[in-house]
């Protein structure tokens, strides 16, 4: 029999929605940590968690090609081999004092408490382009959690408030479970919060 | 509600559903800690346009490498492509497989696996007795296109014969709606029968399993209430993945029940006409049903319950119910028919068989129905004029 | 003697049941569309069998006819069509056999010998100008093909007999006449499961005269120094048998071997024509009456053995390669003594050999090994073991043990000995042929490797040839004459002799209508006339001739589609639609589905290759429902 028929196939990547869930998973951090310092309610949350506790968000599988690299133009022990780069993540911290900072995306050397992972690059996609709230995507088996489960639904706590801030209300409405009404949380103190947070988390 | 509760049921395979769940296969094998694996694919299948792509888009992002994609099968699954097959998975180093569309494709994925677990050569000493003892390497299906119905069981068929083992299940199961949409009317309304048959087998005796009807349950209600669409308009992908959901759910539940009349009675047929077992059901299945009506067979109430909804089962006193479900049943079947030929006499299908037939059946089945009720049945659908 | 002139038109039709017999005589109209033969005779089992019978059962009819020309002394006029419902692959067969027997059944008085019913026991029917007799067979039963058929020729000149496969109801027995056979469909099953031993016919009670002498011996003359100019009917196989086509089919890769997984072979030479001649010492042994002369008899160790044709030898050799003419020749034999046809025979055990490599049965049979073929040839004969199985044919064997895809049947008869994937319009052939794998039905082969005027490869017109063949060969089975014949009258007429052969190949690939119709074959139609006392108009009679052929297809798949058949039996086996073979430099498989649509449409077949009712009327086929 002729195998070459019966060529072997290495899949490609999906470039764009890797920058995408990239940028979104860094300002998502970024955010975090701004309205952890400058939102009452974010605090409140967060000091749920144990001090000296590490958070990550990750897109499977955790070792993955580089972001701007084409698989295919790979040489093929790289692959065969394990010699690869980290996938795409983000890393929040919460040191003893209680401060949370976010940590870039380099897990080396880091110990890890809570592990958020997508299941796949189109998971992620869905959830951080609004198409499936957190929610709905945990009822569909979107991502996995490993570590305690309490903690993270303090996260998706947190990250529901955060991207209520950092949304206008149209997209927030499909990105969260329920939106706040005004009782809950008023403009003013949103509008504020959304201006503080942006110029925080993209400038310093 | 009468159910035993002496039973036994075993649903192995994990079953994921619904949109992107293609894209979940990566992380599904990093389970298994399998990397490459053999696609076996239909032909049918992969020579749509833009399906192969469609499927290994799904993989971009991972570090799944697809050993190969072998799509040498369409209905008939045999010994000499399965070990052409298992040549290019040790060749290539897979280490699962992945069977793309229904039918044959799956029972070919099912002998590969068997002959690279067990190092055979061939299948000879299944035939004779020997069992598969030994966890396989990992198999996940996806459905698409025409179904035999065996696919998500226990069962492989290969060369014409049955090999059982619990070792045989797919593993996983992932239903995606880019692959199911791809099919013809014909397609839908031969897994339909199919699913139909197999699920009416679960409820066609009183005192049944209640796990199996917990499970036949979903695959009446998504068949009663998506089937007429999905005839129509076959590409729809709510309706596909309904009744895809539908076929697979059915034949868990069959796995675990004893052996329907419609469905014995179909293979038996198709294997001495040569037609599509899909069609056969979908032909025998009214004329079934109408002898079960004629013959006040005491089918089981959750029939009603899961074909008509809790509003008509509700509507209908106790002791009518298991004669409206039958009724609701036909209905349904009526539905199905009107997408296949009318009787097997518009098929030229020739008459002097069925005794034969008739007489198998009755050796094979432990049912009410006697040889002469199974003769009675073929000729009915023999007969049977369309109605318009 | 009485004297006959034109035909008998007396049909004997024997009711077995009641052991009552009848005389009936041929319509007009039947005589003038369909001529005699196998057109007559599908008329009338068209006319008295039910759909969906059961080919072994009461109800099935069987039916013997001679043509027009039989008797007459045409040349290689001496045969005989039996047509019945086929076991083996439940639809239509016909199958035409050169033997005494067909010339006894003319010079008894007779056109047509219809069988219906199942006689109570065993018996042998002799046939006579008042009619029948039923004669008790118990103590033939169970003897071999040769000495009954010894036994019971004593009472007339031509005899058919079942051997004990028959009787075991082998669904691919065949009857033998003389040392020819009614081969192919099992037609010795359906006479075995009506306990028929035998049929014998007094024959030489009359004289066939025919009506326009002049005309007639005119044209026999002419026939006769085409046979005798054309290289295949005078030279090769005058010479060889059909066995000398080997070496060329070699060449080209279009023999079987190893149950069809390649198609040419280094040992190949060792079975040929010549080197048989050379070692049998042949010398001819024919049907009666012939001028092509293409059976042989030999001797090898004083004994006589007759020298086996070239699909035997193919089938029963190289496709389970082996290469010994000598032990090809001593199965050929066995098989004829037990009354098997030695291509489903060749297939059959091809098909065990694999699946017993594979796995799938236990046998001792093993490709290239002689050991125990003769052994399991007479298990299949005799019903025991697995070879009861084998015996039900590869279709129904593959259905119970598996190996359906190399199985090589279409239609549930096994493929001849020529292999498709190095001639794609022999492949259509088999896929359209109405009875199944048969080569005779169009034999488009002869046009791509024997004279080499298409290429072999190439799609390109092959629906038309086939069309035009199957058409041309159903007419000559109504005559009822000799397909080999065609050899010389499509070749050797001025037109076709005169065009020099690149200008008819450039044709025959590029424009194969116009390359196929500058073919004069009219010599056949003016022979029937002739002996009918018809007036024949020059081209018009030959246009009528060939329609004449296209209604006796038509008519005979509109039957099949009766018992079922449509597009999806007008297949192939997959190993060839699907794999390559290894010994071609690039793999070839056979683009099937394309042709065959152009054919469905050239034919006017649906897209189902159901003929369309259009169709039916413009042949005159009155339609039953």
């Amino acid at each position: 029999m002729n195998i070459n028929k019966y060529p072997q196939i290495r899949p490609g990547k999906k470039l764009f929605k890797r920058v995408y869930v990239a940028i979104m998973l860094w300002t998502v951090g970024k955010a975090i940590q701004v309205a952890a310092k400058v939102d009452k309610e974010v605090k409140e949350e967060l000091a749920r968690l144990p001090n000296n506790f590490t958070l990550r968000m990750m897109v499977a599988p955790e070792k993955a090609f580089p972001l701007f690299f084409y698989a295919k133009t790979l040489p093929a022990f790289v692959v065969d081999k394990g010699l690869l780069f980290y996938g795409i993540q983000m890393l929040l911290h919460k040191d003893k004092e209680g401060k949370i900072k976010y940590l870039g995306a380099d897990p080396k050397g880091k110990k890890v408490d809570l592990n958020i992972v997508f299941k796949n690059i189109e998971a992620a996609w869905l959830v951080l382009s609004f198409q499936e709230s957190t929610a709905t995507a945990y009822m569909h088996d979107r991502f996995v959690v490993e570590g305690d489960l309490v903690h993270s639904l303090t996260f998706v706590r947190v990250l529901d408030i955060v991207e209520v801030f950092l949304l206008p209300k149209i997209i927030a409405k499909l990105a969260v479970k329920r939106y706040p009404k005004w009782s809950e949380m008023s403009p003013l103190r949103k509008f504020v919060k959304r201006v503080v947070i942006y110029i925080r988390a993209y400038t310093f | 509600m009468d159910a035993s509760y002496n039973y036994e049921f075993l649903a192995h395979p994990k079953i994921i559903s619904g949109k992107c769940s293609l894209e979940n296969i990566p992380a599904e094998l990093a389970g298994y800690d399998a990397q490459k694996p053999l696609v076996i694919a239909r032909k049918s299948i992969v020579q749509q346009e833009g399906i192969t792509k469609k499927f290994v888009r799904a993989f971009a992002d991972s570090m799944v490498v697809l050993g190969a994609v072998y799509d040498e099968v369409e209905n008939y699954a045999g010994i000499s492509k399965a070990r052409e097959a298992a040549f290019l998975f040790t060749e290539r180093g897979c280490d699962s497989l992945i069977a793309l569309g229904s039918g044959a494709a799956v029972d070919l994925a099912k002998a590969v696996n068997v002959l690279v677990s067990e190092k055979a050569d061939n299948l000879s000493a299944f035939y004779e007795g020997k069992a598969i003892d030994d966890i396989l390497k990992p198999l996940l299906f996806i459905p698409a296109g025409r179904t035999n119905g065996r696919e998500s069981s226990n069962t492989m068929i290969i060369d014409n014969r049955e090999i059982k083992s619990d070792f045989l299940y797919p593993e996983v199961i992932v239903i995606d709606p880019r692959m199911t949409s791809v099919c013809r009317s014909d397609d839908v309304a031969e897994s339909a029968a199919i699913a139909f048959a197999q699920s009416f087998a679960v409820f066609a005796a009183k005192k049944h399993n209640p796990m199996t009807a917990a499970v036949a349950h979903p695959a009446l209600s998504y068949l009663s209430q998506c089937l007429e669409q999905g005839l129509k308009r076959p590409k729809n992908k709510s309706t596909s993945i309904a009744l895809t959901n539908a076929s697979v759910v059915a034949s868990i539940a069959y796995d675990n029940t004893r052996p329907g009349t419609t469905n014995l009675l179909a293979e038996e047929l198709a294997r001495a006409t040569d037609l599509s077992v899909g069609v056969v059901t979908g032909m025998l299945l009214p004329s079934v049903i109408e002898l079960m009506g004629k013959k006040e067979f005491p089918v089981s109430d959750e029939l009603l319950l899961a074909i008509g909804g809790l509003d008509v089962y509700a509507a209908v006193a106790p002791q009518d119910r298991a004669r409206k479900g039958l009724e609701t049943a036909l209905k349904l079947a009526r539905v199905l028919l009107s997408f296949l030929p009318a009787s097997l006499k518009e098929l030229n299908v020739q008459k002097y068989i069925f005794n034969e037939v008739a007489r198998t059946v009755a050796q094979k089945c432990d049912d009410i129905f006697s040889e002469n009720d199974f003769a009675e049945i073929l000729e009915a659908a023999w007969g049977r004029r369309r109605e318009y | 003697m009485r004297e006959v002139i034109g035909t008998n038109n007396r049909i004997l039709e024997i009711d077995l049941t009641a052991k009552k017999f009848l005389e009936s005589s041929v319509n007009t109209k039947d005589r003038d569309m369909y001529w005699g033969g196998k057109g007559l005779a599908l008329k009338l089992l068209y006319d008295r069998l039910e759909p969906g019978v059961d080919p072994l059962g009461e109800k099935n009819i069987f039916i013997i006819e001679t043509g027009v020309l039989t008797g007459t002394g045409a040349p290689c006029s001496g045969r005989f069509e039996v047509v019945s419902k086929s076991p083996l692959t439940g639809i239509i067969n016909c199958s035409s056999c050169g033997g005494p027997f067909g010339m006894a059944v003319k010079t008894s008085g007779w056109d047509a010998i219809i069988l219906t019913g199942r006689a109570a026991s065993p018996v042998y029917l002799i046939i006579d100008y008042d009619g029948v007799q039923f004669k008790p067979a118990d103590t033939l039963w169970g003897k071999d093909t040769a000495a009954a058929e010894a036994e019971i020729i004593k009472e007339g000149s031509g005899a058919m007999v079942i051997g004990p496969a028959g009787e075991n109801l082998v669904r691919f027995a065949n009857i033998r006449s003389g040392h020819r056979f009614v081969g192919r469909g099992g037609m010795g099953a359906v006479l075995g499961a009506k306990n028929i031993k035998g049929i014998v016919a007094k024959g030489k009670e009359i004289k066939i005269v025919p009506a326009n002498k002049k005309l007639f011996f005119a044209t026999n003359k002419k026939f006769l120094k085409y046979i005798n100019r054309n290289f295949v009917t005078s030279g090769t196989y005058r010479q060889f048998g059909t066995n000398s086509a080997t070496i060329a089919c070699n060449t080209a890769g279009t023999i079987p071997v190893r149950n069809f997984t390649c198609g040419s072979h280094g040992e190949v030479h060792k079975i040929s024509g010549e080197a048989m001649a050379e070692r049998f010492k042949t010398k001819w042994d024919t049907c009666r009456p012939c001028a092509i002369l293409c059976g042989h008899k030999g001797t090898i160790d004083g004994k006589e053995i007759h020298v086996p044709e070239y699909e035997t030898v193919h089938l029963l050799g190289s496709n389970l390669e082996i290469f010994d003419s000598v032990i090809i020749s001593e199965w050929n034999e066995l098989c004829s003594q037990y009354g098997m046809d030695t291509i489903s025979v060749g297939g059959t055990l091809g098909w065990a050999m694999e699946a017993t490599e594979k796995g799938l049965i236990k046998t001792n049979l093993k490709f290239g090994s002689p050991d125990s073929v003769a052994e399991m040839i007479e298990n299949i004969a005799l019903g025991r073991g697995i070879g009861k199985d084998l015996g039900q044919g590869s279709r129904l064997a593959a259905k119970k043990y598996g190996g359906e895809d190399f199985a090589m049947h279409v239609k549930g008869l096994e493929l001849p000995g020529y292999e498709p994937r190095g001639a794609i319009g022999h492949g259509l052939g088999y896929a359209t042929a109405n009875r199944g794998g048969c080569h005779l039905s169009s034999y488009i082969i002869a046009i791509e490797v024997l004279y080499d005027m298409a290429d072999p490869y190439n799609p390109r017109w092959k629906h038309y040839m086939v069309k035009f063949m199957e058409d041309f060969f159903a007419a000559l089975n109504s005559m009822h004459i000799c397909q080999f014949t065609a050899y010389a009258v499509m070749f050797e007429p001025p037109l076709i002799k005169m065009s020099p052969f690149p200008v008819i190949k450039i044709l025959m690939q590029n424009s194969a209508p116009l390359a196929m119709n500058l073919m004069d074959v009219s010599l056949y139609s003016e022979l029937w006339h002739a002996v009918l006392g018809k007036t024949y108009l020059p081209y018009l009679g030959m246009r009528k001739f060939l329609k004449m052929g296209e209604r006796v297809h038509v008519l005979e798949r509109h039957m099949n589609t009766r018992e079922g058949i449509s597009k999806k039996d007008d297949t192939l086996p997959l190993r060839l639609l699907t794999e390559g073979r290894k010994c071609d430099a690039v793999e070839r498989t056979v683009p099937l589905e394309k042709m065959l649509k152009k054919y469905y449409k050239l034919r006017g077949f649906d897209s189902n290759g159901v003929p369309q009712r259009r169709t039916l009327k413009r042949l005159g086929i009155e339609i039953k429902e």
